[in-house]
């Protein structure tokens, strides 16, 4: 049971899909009941698998290997895809806050009522590839979830979504696209020039790890026994590299334009920058926002943003040590370039969720910034935003259903006021933006806190200077917040139609359910933040450690 | 005694407001909630009072966030005279707001939010006094930050308020984001931020030519000036020092109690009471702006409370001022000074902003029954209260005496220290230069004008005959529960509690509670002098008695000008040096430009390339299909079979058999690129 605990997180909403598909249409009414049942399981899993987690290692956990496809390519030696899967300090946080985002979506669609057979089976499937995503360790196997998806997603914001949902849809489909194919450059180029040292070892008869890399460097073995892997394990380490390979970091050069890697780790990073996503490749996420129904608006930017920052973690920096040191200067000026550009934009909207979108991207400046610099403190900080900016922009945007599900508007300038009508949403907001932004006591505190230390602590990477702009984004954050406050919900009771106004209840006992324990962990996590970043410190430490162990030798850089 | 008894009492007194703030915000419309925050308080106060009488100390710490091995983000608590003192002050007066408020909210429906709020102020106000780490402290500052918004803007449907509590928010923002830039520099030196551990770094620090060696660390000097100064924007954020005064009168918007509590005694003080925790980090030439800053801040403060109408502006900007003179008792290293007169401010003028309240109130009751609306704050109105409410009357004077200096009162002993000090450290810094010496002299300049503004407001409501309009009634005092506590605060304004020697601060018995910690970095030391006390304290009890009697000759008995008739002068103090108007017109509105232009930028040119990109996509998309059609022959029979197989695509798509169409894509395009690979790779080889 414990090993197929991860199996059973993924594959478990496919078989309720399933379910769901097989149900006749006159049984539509249980469509939520399995998927609430399908993401509540998902959710009790998580909790019990991140409960399970050893804080006190960086090892792989609950990790589980399967031969999955194995060609004999002759000449071409062997190509082996696993289906490898596990979780570490990078992605257990991810593994959790999904189950929880995904939860509080499916309560969220409740109130869903047309085709709802293909709604609930493609969020199931969405579900299910969300976790695989994050729990794959095996660059094809999550190569495989990244793009279905992709799919599911294009179908739930352009068959569910608002006016223009077509266009929001078309153009987050192919932005993304373009971004996976990016990708898929890079992952076949790594499968070109890595090789599995165990299973080489096997053609090979010998059975010491070590010893097959020494050969494999002295370029003893024949083309024909390599073993060619998308083993993400495998791809870090720089031995299983094949010399003279696309990819191989034998020779001690610095890096620079003329060399493959350094393009590799160009393509992994815009493509998972799009995702992310980045200014200027942000375009895509304020329209399908917007567009999107709001529990996809939920799981768009609780959990759909952070396998960009999870991808940069993973792939772009664990696998491409030397080229994240080579840039750690220009990814953190686009970090504060997202931040400050994110908060002036959202300050300028006029929609809600637009606004929300934007205040997104530039919260997703700061796991740049926490990232490029390097140290425990940014990395902990960025994976600490992500996760914390799961938790808050899953309520922002339930707030902005909020008022969507009772005016079908939601342009701030229509309303005023609401505080007089409406008093627990009023306060159920004020957490949530003062959270957003920041407050200490929230969880969002802390992560900003941490990417600041970093950014300051980072002085060979990340130059003064940008440190102290960075933090004027904690000056634009907190004006488009408050001012968003003044005009919404104070000053005297005023929405454009009294029509309107009548339907302006205050919060439902559904809408309490979704709310109150989002607020809860916020706030627990701001006053406690080692409940989560303790399970996280060694995966953290090690994985800067080695970022500066194994890129160092390629750039010009005093050590820190 | 134990540890950990202080220890449990420490934390009981710090969580004991949060604990009431907490049960009367979930008990939500129940009535008498009120009185739980009120009974959490007294527990504090209790708790404060034995933990001062057993004098105890105490340093904890906390890891909050372990980072490395070596480096962990740390709370800690911190029980010594200074914040011993601090908070007790701070509990006492919020005791006494509290009670206060039972009477002057009654009747507000939001009783119980107004209460919360108050225990959360109160909390967050307590943990920036307790704590031991910056981290903790700068936690703490923002909270207390977030509770003094949530109090200008309690009445939220007015406009003003609701702007107001905005403006206080983000002005004090750009404090902190300097205060957070200094403890992210300390961080990144020392990877501590607790203070007890960086002044043990700072006691055994050398100096040498380029800067300071601390802790084997190179410090250049302008770095750790900088970092000072950096730590000081929080003091100019929270303490409404200059440039960032401007937040100050408009939080006058919250109920007044709130304005006593927050924006007089406790809060704004709060940045004096930072300046005394991480005084050691400042090197002399920071200190000096520091003095500076204060001086600008002492003076302009004083010159805007001049032509104000409304009572309660007038006590804002005194308070701007009055704490420039404890920033700037800072800046000239006169720390026990400092903290002396933050003490006695807190008292004299919590007192008077309550002694307002209570003409406030009073004058809305009246405004109430009687037919005529006013404006039950502008001074207009006011006159002749003396005789309808004596013990205000009575509180306000004491409180306003002591306020303008004169000897006997508190005010006295704590103002002559600080100008006493910054007059010798002009003699000891100036070397020569006589640019020093403006700093006493602009101490001694607002003390006039201090006298000027407060002997014109007691004036103009006390003295002099009523201005209200013909009514049927009149006036009258305010309840007890209003009336004690002000007038408790006031008897707390005479000089006999501080020291018994009525003409020398000095001699107050808090000099051996508040004790300046052991600073290196500082190279004056300064040398007192008999003499200078006494030609500066008869200086300042004789420009007090001046400035009183301008007062009583220019305003008996006469209302506040129209701001259309005044002159030049008194329409510049009345604008308040048009600060505000300055800064709209050079920070609020360019930024509101640069982020609708940002907007444009984003959705013209950023999102215009985009979808460029995709028009220009499908045009090329099209005359390939033309050309295809057209031109090519035999493309038609493509185009044909082309639609044949995509039509099968979508038909087995709807099948719900499109993922194993969308795999096999996949492998097709990676046997592609495979191959691609292979024969680049072979062409490199061969």
């Amino acid at each position: 049971m414990e090993n197929h605990l991860l199996t059973i997180l993924i594959f478990l909403p496919l078989l309720f899909a399933v379910v769901v598909l097989a149900l006749p249409e006159r049984l539509a009414g249980s469509y939520r009941w399995l998927t609430l049942t399908a993401t509540s399981i998902q959710l009790v899993l998580s909790i019990w698998l991140f409960l399970g987690f050893d804080g006190s290692t960086s090892d792989y956990q609950y990790w589980q290997k399967t031969d999955w496809i194995t060609f004999d390519l002759k000449a071409l030696g062997t190509l082996s895809i696993d289906y490898q899967i596990g979780v570490d300090g990078l992605s257990i946080l991810m593994v959790l806050l999904s189950g929880i985002v995904m939860f509080t979506g499916a309560i969220s669609s409740w109130s869903i009522s047309q085709k709802r057979k293909g709604y609930f089976t493609l969020y199931l499937v969405l579900s299910s590839n969300i976790m695989g995503c994050f729990i794959a360790l095996d660059f094809f196997l999550f190569y495989l979830f990244f793009e279905f998806m992709l799919l599911p997603m294009y179908f739930l914001i352009g068959l569910w979504g608002g006016k223009r949902s077509a266009y929001a849809s078309i153009k987050f489909f192919l932005y993304t696209l373009l971004g996976s194919l990016f990708i898929l450059a890079v992952m076949i180029g790594l499968y070109l020039s890595v090789i599995d040292p165990v299973e080489t070892g096997q053609r090979l008869g010998v059975a010491d790890v070590n010893q097959v890399q020494e050969l494999l460097r002295a370029g003893q073995i024949e083309s024909h026994h390599l073993v060619r892997t998308f083993s993400i394990p495998a791809m870090g380490d720089s031995a299983n590299f094949i010399p003279g390979s696309w990819l191989s970091i034998t020779e001690v050069v610095t890096i620079d334009s003329s060399q493959f890697r350094y393009w590799a780790f160009l393509l992994l990073f815009i493509g998972f920058a799009i995702k992310l996503p980045m200014v200027p490749l942000h375009t895509w996420l304020p329209d399908a926002h917007v567009e999107a129904p709001t529990p996809i608006s939920v799981v768009l930017a609780g959990i759909l943003l952070k396998i960009g920052g999870y991808g940069f973690f993973r792939f772009c920096y664990g696998l491409f040590p030397e080229g994240a040191l080579h840039s750690a200067y220009w990814i953190a000026v686009l970090g504060v370039l997202a931040i400050i550009y994110g908060g002036l934009n959202a300050m300028a909207q006029k929609d809600l969720k637009k606004l929300i979108a934007y205040s997104s991207v530039s919260h997703m400046g700061f796991v740049l910034l926490g990232l490029a610099s390097l140290t425990e403190e940014g990395a902990m900080g960025a994976m600490m935003i992500m996760f914390s900016h799961g938790l808050t922009s899953s309520a922002s945007f339930l707030i902005a259903g909020v008022i969507y599900d009772r005016t079908n508007d939601r342009l701030i300038e229509n309303y005023s006021g609401l505080a007089s009508t409406m008093p627990y949403f009023t306060f159920v907001s004020v957490v949530v933006f003062f959270a957003s932004l920041g407050l200490p006591g929230f969880s969002g505190f802390v992560a900003e806190l941490l990417a600041f230390l970093g950014a300051f602590s980072a002085d060979n990477l990340i130059p003064t200077w940008l440190a102290l702009v960075s933090l004027l984004g904690l000056l634009v954050t907190a004006a488009y917040y408050l001012w968003v406050i003044q005009r919404m919900y104070f000053g005297p009771h005023w929405v454009r139609s009294a029509k309107q106004g009548d339907k302006l209840r205050d919060l439902t006992y559904r809408e309490w359910i979704m709310f109150v324990p989002l607020l809860l962990l916020i706030f627990l996590f701001g006053i406690m933040p080692h409940l989560v970043l303790d399970a996280i410190n060694p995966s953290i430490n090690e994985f800067v450690r080695q970022v500066w162990e194994a890129g160092l030798p390629y750039v010009n850089l005093t050590p820190r | 005694m134990n540890t950990s008894i202080t220890h449990i009492a420490i934390l009981s007194l710090l969580f004991a407001p949060f604990l009431g703030a907490t049960i009367t915000l979930l008990l939500g419309k129940q009535s008498g909630t009120h009185w739980i925050s009120v009974a959490m308080v007294a527990v504090s106060f209790l708790l404060a009072c034995w933990l001062m009488a057993s004098g105890y100390e105490l340093t904890a710490q906390y890891s909050w966030l372990k980072i490395t091995t070596q480096r962990s983000l740390s709370f800690g608590l911190r029980l010594d005279g200074l914040t011993q003192v601090i908070a007790l002050v701070v509990i006492l007066v919020s005791l006494l707001v509290h009670l206060y408020s039972v009477a002057y909210m009654q009747s507000d429906p939001g009783i119980n939010r107004y209460f919360s709020f108050l225990g959360l102020f109160t909390f967050s106000m307590l943990g920036i006094v307790l704590s031991q780490s910056l981290i903790m402290i700068f936690f703490f500052w923002e909270l207390v930050g977030f509770s003094s918004y949530l109090l200008i803007g309690f009445w939220y449907q007015k406009p003003s308020a609701s702007q107001a509590s905005k403006k206080a928010f983000i002005v004090n923002r750009i404090g902190d984001i300097g205060f957070l830039a200094g403890i992210a520099m300390l961080w990144s030196w020392f990877g501590t931020t607790d203070l007890d551990a960086l002044q043990s770094l700072f006691v055994v620090s050398e100096s040498n030519v380029s800067g300071w060696r601390i802790n084997n660390i190179q410090v250049p000097s302008l770095a750790l000036i900088g970092v000072a100064l950096a730590l000081f924007c929080g003091v100019i954020g929270k303490s409404a020092q200059f440039p960032l005064q401007v937040w100050l009168p408009d939080a006058m918007e919250g109920p007044t109690p709130v304005s006593a509590l927050i924006h007089a005694a406790t809060m704004v003080a709060a940045g004096v009471f930072l300046l005394a925790r991480v005084f050691f980090i400042f090197p002399s030439e920071a200190l000096t702006v520091v003095a500076y800053a204060g001086a600008v801040t002492a003076l302009i403060g004083a010159i805007s409370a001049l032509a104000q109408t409304d009572i309660k502006k007038v006590l804002a900007f005194s308070t701007i001022s009055q704490l420039g003179y404890m920033v700037l008792a800072m800046g000239v290293g006169a720390w026990f000074a400092a903290l002396f007169h933050l003490v006695t401010h807190a008292f004299f003028k919590a007192a008077l902003f309550l002694s307002s309240g209570s003409v406030i109130h009073s004058l809305h009751k009246w405004d109430d029954s009687s037919i005529t609306h006013i404006d039950a704050q502008n001074m207009k109105y006011m006159g002749g209260l003396r005789k309808q409410m004596p013990v205000t009357f009575a509180t306000y004077t004491i409180a306003m005496l002591s306020l303008a200096g004169l000897p006997l009162f508190s005010g006295f002993l704590s103002k002559d220290a600080i100008i006493v000090e910054s007059w010798l450290w002009a003699i000891q810094s100036s070397n020569g230069l006589s640019m020093h010496y403006l700093i006493p002299f602009i101490a001694l300049l607002t003390a006039l004008l201090t006298a000027i503004y407060m002997g014109r407001q007691l004036f103009m409501v006390f003295f002099g005959e009523s201005r209200l309009p013909q009514s049927a009634s009149e006036p009258t005092e305010v309840p007890g529960l209003m009336k004690w506590p002000a007038a408790l605060l006031a008897l707390f304004s005479l000089g006999i509690f501080f020291s018994i020697n009525p003409f020398d601060g000095q001699a107050a018995w808090l000099t051996s509670w508040l004790i300046m910690p052991e600073a290196t970095l500082l190279t004056t030391h300064i040398e007192d002098s008999y003499h200078t006390h006494l030609i500066i304290g008869l200086t300042t009890v004789l420009l007090t008695l001046v400035g009183i009697g301008f007062a009583y000759r220019q305003f008996q008995d006469k209302p506040p000008g129209e701001v259309n008739t005044l002159s030049t002068l008194a329409r510049v103090s009345y604008h308040q040096l048009y600060f505000n108007q300055i800064y709209h017109v050079v920070f609020t509105v360019p930024f509101e430009t640069l982020s609708r232009g940002m907007a444009k930028l984003d959705q013209r040119v950023i999102d215009g390339a985009v979808n460029a990109f995709g028009v220009a996509g499908v045009v090329v998309a099209h005359l390939l299909g033309w050309l295809d059609r057209h031109v090519v022959d035999g493309g038609v029979n493509l185009t044909a079979w082309m639609s044949g197989k995509i039509g099968q695509l979508t038909r087995s798509l709807q099948g719900g058999n499109g993922q194993s169409y969308l795999l096999w894509g996949i492998l097709g395009v990676i046997l592609i690129i495979v191959w691609l690979f292979q024969f680049i790779q072979w062409r490199i080889t061969y």
